[in-house]
């Protein structure tokens, strides 16, 4: 199918979901974005095929654009004050929350995954782990009485943030056990030449941010840089066989705590943040597989999984995290995965591609899904507790 | 003043050669898969948008149109210089170019304001009769005089001569709006002399579909086909006028539809409406051509400036539109004319210079004469009769489509006239833009739109 009319059908049903589930009375289910992933799924290879293998190929520079934004986007969030704000006790429970997911899916992607299906490598084993470290803080925000979230609500947000960053991290440590040419000695040839280049690159792209916006710059001039950086940085990495996602998170991060900018590209990547990340969910659900037994298995693991470290992280956090006392089902306000979850799938889809990743690919974007719903079923218990606010 | 705009000058120079380093780095790297593919692409596009706004930076400096710089970084990165964007690269991102072709015929349509035309009708008026007349006199005198002198001559036969004479001069009164609205916007120019400039700009680009149509219709006769096949592609032209125009109508009421109904995001709602028409009428004429022998492509270039002059005139959210318009513009001016700039075939410009020359000079003469002669008509201020013309400069687009139509009459003039044309093309867009910026500059009008 030409790439035109498939951009262009793309195109026609963002906008159209856009104001139908933005504007419309679907409001309240914005943040699963399941219309998206269904729409995708519509567009993709099983059914109309407008989204065929070829044509997705031609669409890498949007690819690219969609996932470089989201990453930026994260990058430029963590900032120095949002740094002092992580105080010790939300570290530690940063620290449990995450480590628990991250240890419980680790061995299980090493150990009980393979009996579904071939090929689960330590590089899978990262992505997995990294997909479920992730928890939405706007899905708290949402959920909070006018949007104001109350003392616990903020806390479980900054200890979601923390623990969305960390499976960046954790993501990041998945192209350390692969690259176009397979060494033996991957972890030297990480350290004494793909490291040095990629922090290099990044050096260059911030001093490039700077000296273009060193001068007093328009908003007109300012969107067309901030799109053409990060076009650039999505471009740089996937040449370089590196995630646009973490490429463009990295360059944020230094962007926002080296120079006086952050505040001027974050005002500009907000605004395109909302049609992107749409576009991002249609490109996802094109890739959807049919559902099958083992898939069918794999997300029932997936969200079992889950749902036991996400709980039992929230009832040890909520052990001695004491200012504000958190529930015991504190858990349940990190079950809803978010964005940054599906922005891993959709990088990790491009940058290995091979049947399992799509299988599994396939089945984290299902468990997201459930996930969301039955986070949004739940948290009424966990944010609506009568509380007073500052 | 004079150090601060040295520093600019050198800090944007840094700027250029760091994006121009960082780009040719990562094209020396191994590609082993598709993702690195497209993360090439990704560097080519990303690379002409910046490198197309700092060089128009640079250039601006010198007080060259930023139109200018985009298309000189354009040339400077395509496949006839460094080949940064070869012909494989341009052929990729075309589709990206022709959205933005039809983003920018909106904003030229949504320019063209009726109240402020109306007071100077007569003067528009006057000025397309005279053009329509003098600059095609000029063009065929000067290539009937001329080619006893260049190769060419010899290699074709009288007829052949009389039809690429009679068409280069048609082709020579096509105008490129897209060129004026990108100045105009740059300029922030406003008054009766930009509003009129624009006016002749749009009304010529139509004007010159009508009088190829009549112009196919006396030469297909001359080219082997019956009189009855000319007049039949006359009227399929005739059509194609017809069906944009009213297309483009329909998709004004459409846009003031959405406008009524949708508060937000109209910027983004406009670039989806740039691309659906882009494609939509080249999928129907595809289809068309694949189930019948009719030929019949709608023009959406036509059917967005009559989209924009409906929403602007005949709905209450013309202002709004193009605001909207300008908010966007940026990106999709620079990418734009940067492609545009690698799609200039420098080829044909040296195959043909001489030539190509004699025809600029003479288009040049005949829009010198015409638009002075209307404007002593028209009682205009002296400085506005000496200047017009050089706001008429620029030429694109319709044109090179106009060529392919005789490309299926006969496929050997056809060769002649797309290398002459494109060679006109060349010359005409790296004068154009400057001329008729110092234009308005003179006109005083440059600055003078404070929305």
């Amino acid at each position: 199918m030409p790439v035109f009319i498939t951009l262009f059908t793309i195109l026609c049903l963002a906008l159209l979901g856009y104001h139908l589930v933005y504007r419309g009375h679907g409001r309240r289910f914005h943040l699963s974005g399941a219309a998206f992933l269904l729409v995708g799924y519509l567009l993709g290879p099983d059914l109309l095929s407008l989204l065929d293998e070829t044509t997705t190929t031609h669409l890498y520079p949007l690819s690219g654009l969609v996932t470089g934004w989201i990453g930026l986007m994260y990058g430029l969030q963590i900032d120095l004050p949002f740094i002092k704000r992580l105080t010790a006790p939300l570290l530690v429970s940063a620290s449990l929350d995450t480590g628990l997911t991250l240890l419980l899916f680790f061995m299980g992607t090493l150990t009980l995954f393979p009996a579904l299906g071939p090929h689960y490598t330590p590089t899978l084993a990262f992505i997995i782990s990294a997909t479920a470290a992730c928890s939405s803080q706007a899905a708290l925000v949402m959920a909070s009485p006018h949007l104001k979230p109350t003392p616990s609500a903020m806390a479980l947000m900054r200890i979601a943030t923390t623990g969305s960053l960390a499976s960046l991290f954790i993501f990041a440590l998945s192209f350390l056990f692969s690259g176009p040419t397979p060494s033996p000695d991957q972890l030297s040839m990480l350290t004494q030449s793909e490291l040095p280049i990629i922090l290099g690159t990044t050096m260059a792209l911030v001093l490039l941010y700077t000296l273009f916006l060193s001068q007093r710059r328009s908003r007109e001039e300012l969107i067309l840089i901030v799109t053409g950086m990060v076009v650039l940085t999505s471009g740089l990495a996937a040449t370089h066989h590196f995630s646009p996602l973490l490429a463009n998170a990295t360059t944020g991060f230094f962007l926002g705590n080296t120079t006086r900018y952050r505040d001027r590209i974050l005002s500009m990547v907000i605004i395109l943040d909302k049609p992107l990340y749409l576009l991002l969910l249609i490109l996802l659900g094109a890739r959807v597989i049919p559902i099958t037994g083992p898939l069918l298995l794999t997300i029932a693991l997936y969200l079992f999984l889950r749902i036991l470290a996400k709980m039992t992280g929230g009832l040890l956090i909520s052990l001695f995290h004491t200012a504000p006392t958190l529930p015991r089902s504190a858990g349940i306000g990190f079950l809803e995965q978010g964005g940054l979850a599906m922005a891993i799938c959709f990088d990790a889809q491009h940058t290995f591609p091979d049947a399992t990743t799509h299988t599994v690919v396939t089945a984290i974007l299902i468990a997201t899904l459930i996930s969301d719903l039955a986070g949004r079923l739940s948290w009424g218990g966990l944010i609506a507790t009568p509380e007073k606010r500052p | 003043m004079i150090k601060r705009q040295r520093t600019t000058l050198i800090r944007t120079g840094l700027t250029l050669i760091g994006v121009v380093a960082l780009c040719a780095w990562s094209q020396q790297l191994p590609v082993h898969n598709g993702w690195q593919v497209g993360g090439g692409i990704n560097i080519t596009l990303a690379a002409t948008l910046l490198c197309g706004f700092l060089m128009a930076e640079l250039l601006s400096h010198m007080g060259i149109p930023k139109i200018t710089g985009y298309i000189v970084a354009g040339v400077i990165a395509g496949p006839h210089a460094t080949q940064f964007i070869d012909f494989h690269t341009l052929e990729k991102i075309q589709l990206i170019n022709e959205v933005a072709l039809s983003f920018i015929a909106l904003h030229a349509g949504a320019a063209l304001d009726r109240d402020l035309l109306s007071s100077r009708t007569r003067t528009i008026v006057i000025n397309l009769l005279l053009q329509i007349t003098l600059v095609p006199l000029f063009v065929f005198g000067a290539i009937m005089a001329t080619a006893p002198l260049f190769a060419f001559g010899d290699l074709m036969s009288q007829t052949q001569l009389l039809v690429l004479a009679i068409l280069s001069a048609i082709i020579a009164i096509a105008r490129s709006p897209s060129s004026a609205m990108a100045i105009i916007t740059e300029c922030r120019a406003r008054g009766p002399f930009t509003d009129t400039a624009l006016g002749i700009t749009v009304a010529m680009d139509v004007l010159v579909i009508i009088l190829f149509t009549g112009a196919m219709a006396v030469v297909s006769p001359l080219l082997g086909g019956s009189e009855t096949k000319g007049w039949f592609q006359a009227a399929i032209l005739g059509v194609e006028l017809a069906g944009s125009l009213a297309a483009g109508a329909l998709l004004g009421y459409g846009i003031q539809f959405f406008y009524r109904h949708v508060s937000k995001d109209h910027a983004l709602f406009l670039l989806f409406i740039a691309f659906a028409v882009t494609r939509i009428t080249k999928l129907t004429g595809d289809q068309l051509s694949a189930f019948t022998d009719v030929h019949l492509t709608l023009e959406p270039l036509l059917i967005c400036i009559a989209a924009g002059f409906v929403v602007r005139n005949a709905t209450p959210y013309g202002e709004e539109l193009e605001e909207n318009l300008m908010r966007i513009s940026l990106p999709i001016y620079v990418l734009f004319f940067s492609v545009a700039g690698a799609s200039l075939d420098l080829a044909a410009l040296a195959a043909c210079w001489p030539l190509a020359l004699v025809l600029v000079l003479s288009r040049a003469a005949g829009l010198i004469l015409s638009t002075w002669a209307a404007g002593h008509l028209t009682h205009l201020p002296v400085k506005e009769c000496r200047l017009a013309w050089m706001s008429h400069l620029t030429q694109a687009g319709v044109a090179i489509g106009l060529t392919q139509i005789i490309a299926r009459e006969d496929p050997a003039t056809a060769a002649y006239l797309t290398t002459l044309t494109l060679a006109v093309i060349t010359l005409n867009q790296g004068l154009g833009p400057v001329a008729f910026k110092r234009a308005l500059i003179a006109m005083g009008e440059a600055g003078q739109d404070r929305r």
